[in-house]
């Protein structure tokens, strides 16, 4: 397939939310497989960081074949390099949010900022079809909750920020990950500026979890509660020593499960 | 004279055309990848096959006999013939010789025959139902030829008798060249000379798949050449019995694998033509007709379907039951390792597992850290360098299951009873990669195996204990290839020793119920290892209800190669089959041996037998100990 238009996806460095250990981040895996669904070879995968970055293994197995690694300035500033390499795409392609960093969701939003495109957010499916003219559009499937899903054009270029759950398969394959390349770019000096967003980082509180016994009832239950008014049920331990109160409390407990001993 | 001429003629001519078929097909199996061979394996023959391979035919007398008759007859016949005739020689005494062999052969085939009339269902017809009768003639030949003297012999009886001989020869020299039904005596030879596996005839239950050499860019089996040319050889030596077929649980399940068809496919594609000429059982659920092979194309799917590849639980039924000695499970694995690591087409959750072993070195995605919480309240000692212990417990991915903990805390007990010297590997444990391999990863198999013999060297114990046969087998079987050496005892064989030594106390077990063991295929046929956990239960004074599959023919689970997680659709589910089989017994109780079993017998729907692990009858003895 020869395309008329091109296509990139961003990949970024992806950690386990429980080991921490590095991966293909899911979000932009999935947005790369989309890609690859659009435009087959054509596909470009670029990266803004490090080429070293132990993460882009995991994008070579999954079928990334060359990615593009650009170096960030001392800025730090993933916006501007990209914009700055990628203003002659048509489509580019992310994922929802990065595993590492801070994940914020918003570089697609900057990047159609910077190169002053249309964004679309939450996106399932895209299909480039040919318009009346010699031009081409985009067909978006959008995810809306509650099942709802809802389509919508629009015309090159733009920036597709790929909802996690796209209906791609990810295929792992060890000998890919041995046949790809990392091509690795200049440092590119970078003029435009992007504001970034300013963060204060602060430790999260944590709060006591409040226990709640399980409801148990039967539906039947459940409704004679609803239908008819009576007193909620349960024992005002006034009697007895400390430790019959304590004894109480910890029947309580156990009868609904919230302790184990 | 001019007749004894012409079986001379006829002789050397079917030697040349036998030859020639040969040759050819000696081509074929060569296309094949190199192969270690000795070829002092031509002169072990006699032996690997009068005592390993008859070993397994003897398993069934009728056709063991049967082909006793048969073989040896037409054997000794056709040397007999080689020296009558082909020398020239024109001995009447030889001739009575060839009589003496004709007539044990025709007996022989008398036997084929009856059985052929009514065949068990396992058994392919197709070329394989002429045989009786081609081999019939070649033995009617000989008969005629040497019964009747040549001075009264009529042209006509002759010509009959030379035709009947011309048949004969026929499916004998033509027939193993082109590819027919007798080629399983010259493929069989040759594959008991060249067998991929030769120590498995030095009495070693040789089960470990051998590493790829992946830095070669080695990924496994994609077409029919990239198979060992000892293993092409291997599948030219089927015949057909179905043995495979019998005892194959996917079979059982209607998930679409047969064992013999995948072997007779992989003969289409060795001989690039397609399936049609197949006349046994189908895969489950696949029409026969409609797939081809070549030498140098793919063989998934135009030749097998991926389903049928992942359909194997890896139990190696087939391997025990297959009275030519075929590796069934090599071939899978092989195909399964260049669907995997070239284009990683694997089905089910699999992907996930193996996503998630790669980046938490737990099947399940687990914290490593969490890996032994069972054991918090326990005082289990984690082992660290430079602390060294008797007896390092590793637990396998069934630390994570709820159920299965109950059987970890219960060989805890036994251990803390027998006072033994013991200490876990805490969040130093990382899977052994062995599920990773059974899927055909062999990259993060070898990557976890690496990671593993490092914590280990760095550990000071004297032996491994595991409950799982699967952390068993990969540890004791699989990590010497690539430089990991330990002694790994499984957990029933410890126990049954610490009881031996009298290290542990049982008591008389209160189980009361009829109970039934099931062999786990990674402890029973992986290991051989079926006596200790009977000794144990003997100790705790129950006795076994055998079910009528057990020991190293036992029915598997279900629960191995990666099948819970491709999860290929059958007509039944494998574990339920396993529970009528405990039924059948009449057992209340089924005693395990493994995290793997437990799960998928636990999984089983509707009232059944109980599951227990035999740790848990072994603690629960404890208590009732005076």
């Amino acid at each position: 397939m020869s395309n008329a238009f091109t296509v990139a996806a961003l990949i970024s460095a992806g950690r386990h939310p429980v080991s921490g250990a590095p991966r293909a981040c899911r979000g932009d895996a999935v947005a790369m497989a989309l890609g690859r669904r659009m435009a087959g070879d054509g596909l470009r995968v670029v990266h803004a960081g490090a080429a070293e970055e132990p993460s882009l293994q995991d994008y070579l197995a999954l079928g990334a074949g060359t990615i593009e690694a650009l170096p960030l300035d001392s800025s730090g500033d993933a916006v501007a390099t990209l914009a700055a390499h990628l203003k002659n795409v048509d489509i580019i392609l992310t994922g929802s949010n990065a595993e590492s960093g801070a994940g914020s969701g918003l570089l697609p939003y900057a990047l159609a900022r910077a190169l002053a495109r249309p964004v679309a957010g939450n996106v399932l499916d895209a299909r480039v079809q040919k318009t009346a003219g010699e031009g081409w559009d985009v067909e978006i499937r959008q995810f809306l909750p509650k099942g709802q899903r809802r389509r919508i054009g629009c015309a090159l270029p733009l920036v597709i920020a790929v909802h996690p759950r796209a209906p791609v398969q990810l295929k792992y394959a060890y000998a890919r990950r041995l046949s790809g390349r990392i091509e690795r770019f200049p440092e590119t000096p970078t003029d435009t500026c992007v504001a970034q967003p300013v963060w204060t980082v602060e430790t999260a509180s944590r709060r006591p979890i409040r226990l709640k016994a399980r409801e148990t009832k039967s539906g039947h239950a459940r409704m004679q509660a609803a239908v008819v008014a009576e007193a909620k049920g349960g024992i005002v331990a006034f009697e007895g020593s400390t430790v019959d109160k304590a004894q109480v409390m910890l029947n309580y407990l156990r009868e609904h499960r919230l302790v184990d001993f | 004279m001019s007749v004894a001429v012409a079986v001379t003629v006829l002789f050397w001519v079917s030697v040349a055309t036998l030859a020639i078929g040969l040759a050819r097909r000696a081509r074929l199996w060569r296309t094949g990848r190199e192969a270690d061979v000795e070829w002092a394996g031509l002169l072990a023959v006699p032996k690997r096959y009068f005592v390993d391979l008859h070993h397994v035919v003897a398993r069934d007398p009728y056709i063991a006999n049967t082909h006793i008759a048969t073989a040896g007859g037409a054997f000794a016949a056709l040397v007999l013939v080689a020296i009558n005739y082909g020398l020239g020689l024109y001995a009447p005494v030889l001739d009575w010789a060839i009589l003496l062999a004709a007539g044990v052969m025709l007996t022989g085939v008398y036997f084929v025959w009856m059985r052929r009339r009514h065949p068990p269902l396992r058994l392919s017809g197709g070329a394989w139902n002429r045989l009786p009768y081609t081999l019939a003639a070649f033995a009617l030949g000989l008969a005629l030829l040497t019964l009747v003297p040549s001075q009264t012999l009529s042209a006509g009886i002759a010509i009959a008798a030379l035709a009947l001989l011309l048949a004969g020869s026929a499916e004998l020299a033509l027939g193993i060249g082109a590819g027919g039904p007798m080629k399983h005596a010259v493929a069989g030879l040759l594959h008991l000379a060249f067998h991929p596996r030769p120590e498995r005839f030095a009495g070693v239950r040789s089960t470990a798949l051998s590493p790829l050499k992946l830095s070669n860019h080695d990924f496994g089996t994609r077409k029919p050449s990239d198979f060992l040319w000892t293993e092409l050889l291997s599948f030219d030596a089927c015949v057909e019995c179905g043995k495979c077929e019998q005892s194959c649980p996917a079979f059982a399940a209607g998930q679409p694998l047969n064992p013999k068809k995948l072997i007779q496919d992989l003969v289409a594609g060795l001989s690039g033509s397609n399936d049609s000429a197949y006349a046994g059982r189908p895969y489950p659920g696949i029409p026969i007709g409609s797939h081809h092979g070549e030498l140098s194309a793919a063989i998934v799917p135009k030749l097998i379907e991926a389903e049928t590849v992942w359909s194997c639980t890896t139990c190696r039924a087939c391997v025990e039951e297959c009275p030519m000695l075929i590796e069934h499970v090599d071939a899978i694995v092989g195909m399964r390792r260049s669907l995997n690591l070239t284009q990683g087409e694997v089905p089910g959750t699999a992907p996930e597992t193996l996503s998630n072993l790669r980046e938490t070195e737990t099947q399940g995605g687990h914290a490593r850290a969490a890996r032994y919480n069972w054991a918090v309240d326990l005082d289990v000692p984690i082992i660290e360098p430079g602390k060294p212990a008797d007896l390092l417990l590793v637990a396998g991915e069934g630390a994570f299951d709820m159920r299965y903990q109950r059987t970890l805390r219960a060989l805890v007990k036994l251990l803390k009873a027998a006072r033994v010297d013991f200490a876990v590997l805490g969040e130093r444990e990382r899977d052994t990669g062995d599920t990773a391999r059974r899927l055909g990863d062999e990259a993060t198999f070898q990557s976890f195996a690496k990671r593993n013999i490092e914590t280990f060297a760095s550990l000071d114990f004297k032996r491994i204990v595991t409950s799982d046969p699967h952390v068993l087998h990969s540890l004791r079987n699989e990590y010497p290839a690539l430089g990991g050496k330990y002694t790994v005892i499984h957990h029933t064989a410890l126990l049954a020793e610490l009881a031996e030594q009298g290290k542990l106390q049982l008591g008389k077990s209160p189980e009361a119920r009829a109970l039934t063991y099931h062999d786990p295929c990674y402890l029973g046929r992986y290991n051989g290892e079926t006596e200790a956990p009977r000794a144990l239960l003997r100790k705790l004074g129950i006795e076994v209800r055998e079910m009528q599959r057990s020991g190293l023919r036992g029915r598997c689970c279900g629960g191995g190669g990666g099948a819970p997680l491709t999860d290929i659709p059958g007509k039944q589910r494998i574990p339920d089959i396993r529970m009528a089989d405990a039924r059948d017994v009449g057992a209340d109780v089924i005693a395990v041996a493994c995290p793997q079993c437990t799960a998928m017998l636990e999984g089983v729907a509707g009232a059944h037998a109980e599951v227990l692990d035999i740790a848990e009858l072994a603690a629960a003895s404890l208590e009732a100990r005076p």
